[in-house]
């Protein structure tokens, strides 16, 4: 018996001292762009007394036993995911921080759509093909910011080819009222009739409270599929729910690149 | 914020903390020391903790202290919207039940009289009053410039008061100017506003004197997300920028050769609690992040500054006793009371 309450002191102990500490706070990751041609480069910095920044590159949660970092990182891969998480003697380790990097896929020739919002207008379309984003600054001119119930591009590769996925890079920030599509169509180009098709649609209602960031939306084609030409027809979240910033107002639509594979 | 208090209370009574072998107690909140270089400081979050019942508070935007050492604080719970501290953290009185949109608290002693200046986003007015609460003037929204149609356009965050009694009202929510009255609340003249321009600003959320070269007297205002501070001349021509790349920095707050500020949160981690402290000397360079990254500067240009340690919400104002003691009031973090920062050697 008296060992049981030595032991079950113990866990209580254990558990007050882990209640006890303060988590650390995330590393600070830098890196141009997420989308690259060639090489991307990310560092990472986090200026605390004794800390350490550990970090995976294979998709798992890192921890103790994880890589140090040390110096910058290159990624040459067509998608590569790098998370990171800062470690201290006497702290909670911190939440992970995680920086996805997308390689250049199919060139895109040209798109045009449905104007953004003079407010976030960045560079206007070519924003959406310029191979610069993932920086959650709304004000870096990598975004275009809609304030709109359905907002619509037409994405233009030339010559028609094989194509797996198109991708599109969009941002939740809920305290900004920034809300992820709620759904998207696909409309493929059709040479004979000089005119778009209903191709594909997705669904991806029920993601407003989803955590804040960038995602990339991948938008998979059927096997064997060719296209030159595509239309894309985003809806955003009409009315926000009760409870979440901004409720009962709309949604803005944030993206910063659409990609294709 | 009820679960981490229940938790911490809970595991008070269940055990003797002090019994606890060593090894179990790698490091204990109440030993956090934070900050850097000359300007560190030991944490009670416990201070200014009050029954919430009786004395609730929604957010704790900013704090003043007058001259018989009494903390001022000014939340926009208009069931007190003002809460006056001893430095101990003992409530005093309170008062103000007329202030929805309480934001900007500062005090002036006018020959001799203390008063306060409230700005009420609300309202969209400047409202000077006594200590004890009794209204002395209101401002309303400045036709005077030419700049507003209505007062909604106007939202006043904070003032500062210039030694000759003149206002000086940034309108950090509006339209980002900031606006300076004579000490009657007559108009004299605007600057700043929004723009492209080094002299333009873009939240300009806070705005204070600043006399630590007295030869050069200057106005310091917030421009929060450009991550800065810009200087200007009494008489409002721009003067320089102060880069704090990362720092969502609110008012600026002087003392001695000090100037301190609330960070509310790092640019790098916006909208998640990620707020600290940063210290400027009298060159305004960073000497402490208080919570947040060690100083660093390259080429004489400050780098980022980030939270680190989760301890902050987001603090939203300082204020600095006649003791060096540091209070932080925090917007929008679970109604929590002030904490209090003992500076340690």
């Amino acid at each position: 018996m008296r060992k049981i309450f030595l032991l079950l002191f113990l866990i209580a102990a254990l558990h007050a001292t882990a209640q006890d500490e303060y988590q650390l706070a995330p590393p600070l990751l830098k890196y141009s762009s997420v989308f690259f041609k060639d090489k991307a480069v990310l560092t990472m910095s986090f200026r605390h007394p004794g800390a350490v920044i550990r970090y995976t590159t294979d998709g798992t949660e890192p921890n103790e036993k994880s890589r140090v970092y040390t110096n910058q990182l290159s990624v040459t891969a067509i998608q590569q995911t790098i998370r990171a998480r800062s470690f201290a003697p006497g702290f909670k380790p911190s939440d992970v921080v995680a920086v996805s990097f997308v390689k250049d896929g199919i060139p895109v020739k040209n798109i045009t759509g449905t104007a953004p919002d003079p407010a976030y207008s960045a560079k206007g379309m070519r924003t959406l093909y310029d191979n610069a984003g993932g920086s959650t600054d709304l004000h870096g001119g990598t975004w275009l910011g809609y304030m709109k119930d359905t907002v619509e591009f037409i994405v233009d590769a030339g010559t028609a080819r094989p194509m797996k996925k198109i991708l599109l890079s969009v941002l939740q920030q809920k305290g900004s009222w920034i809300y992820l599509p709620v759904w998207v169509t696909v409309d493929k180009w059709n040479g004979a009739t000089k005119s778009f098709q209903a191709f594909m649609s997705y669904d991806f209602s029920g993601n407003e409270k989803a955590e804040d960031g960038i995602v990339f939306r991948d938008l998979i084609f059927p096997k064997g599929t060719v296209a030159g030409k595509l239309r894309i027809h985003i809806g955003t979240l009409k009315k926000i729910p009760s409870g979440l910033p901004g409720e009962n107002e709309s949604g803005w639509l944030f993206i910063d690149e659409i990609k294709l594979f | 914020m009820h679960r981490r208090k229940f938790i911490q209370n809970s595991a008070l009574a269940a055990t003797g903390m002090a019994m606890l072998p060593s090894f179990l107690s790698s490091y204990k909140k109440e030993d956090l020391i934070i900050g850097h270089n000359n300007k560190r400081y030991r944490v009670d979050t416990n201070w200014g903790k009050l029954d919430f019942e009786r004395y609730p508070v929604k957010d704790c935007h900013e704090m003043v202290q007058d001259s018989q050492g009494r903390i001022i604080l000014l939340t926009n719970e208009t069931k007190n919207n003002v809460i006056i501290y001893d430095k101990k953290g003992k409530l005093l009185t309170t008062w103000g039940s007329e202030y929805p949109g309480a934001h900007g608290l500062t005090l002036f002693n006018e020959n001799g009289a203390e008063v306060l200046f409230i700005c009420d986003n609300n309202r969209h007015q400047v409202i000077k009053t006594t200590l004890d609460g009794r209204v002395l003037m209101t401002l309303d929204y400045p036709k005077e410039t030419g700049q507003y149609t209505k007062a909604e356009e106007y939202i006043p965050t904070e003032t500062a008061i210039a030694p000759n009694g003149d206002i000086y009202v940034a309108d950090g929510y509006g339209k980002d100017f900031v606006i300076q009255y004579n000490s009657k609340g007559e108009y004299i003249r605007h600057f700043g506003g929004r723009g492209d321009t080094d002299a333009h600003l873009l939240n300009a959320h806070g705005v204070c004197m600043d006399f630590r070269y007295p030869e050069h007297p200057c106005v310091i205002v917030t421009s929060r997300q450009q991550n800065a501070f810009k200087r200007y001349t009494m008489e409002g021509k721009y003067i320089g920028t102060i880069p704090l790349p990362g720092a969502w920095v609110c008012r600026p707050v002087i003392k001695g050769e000090y100037l301190y500020a609330a960070v509310l949160q790092s640019q790098s981690n916006q909208w998640k609690e990620s707020g600290f402290i940063t210290i400027l000397d009298k060159n305004n360079r960073i000497v402490s992040n208080p919570g947040g990254s060690v100083p660093a500067y390259i080429n004489n240009v400050p780098d980022e500054s980030y939270q680190t340690i989760k301890l902050f919400q987001y603090p939203h104002d300082v204020c600095i006793d006649d003791e060096e003691n540091m209070y932080v009031a925090q917007w929008n973090s679970g109604h929590v009371y002030p904490y209090k920062l003992t500076p340690v050697s």
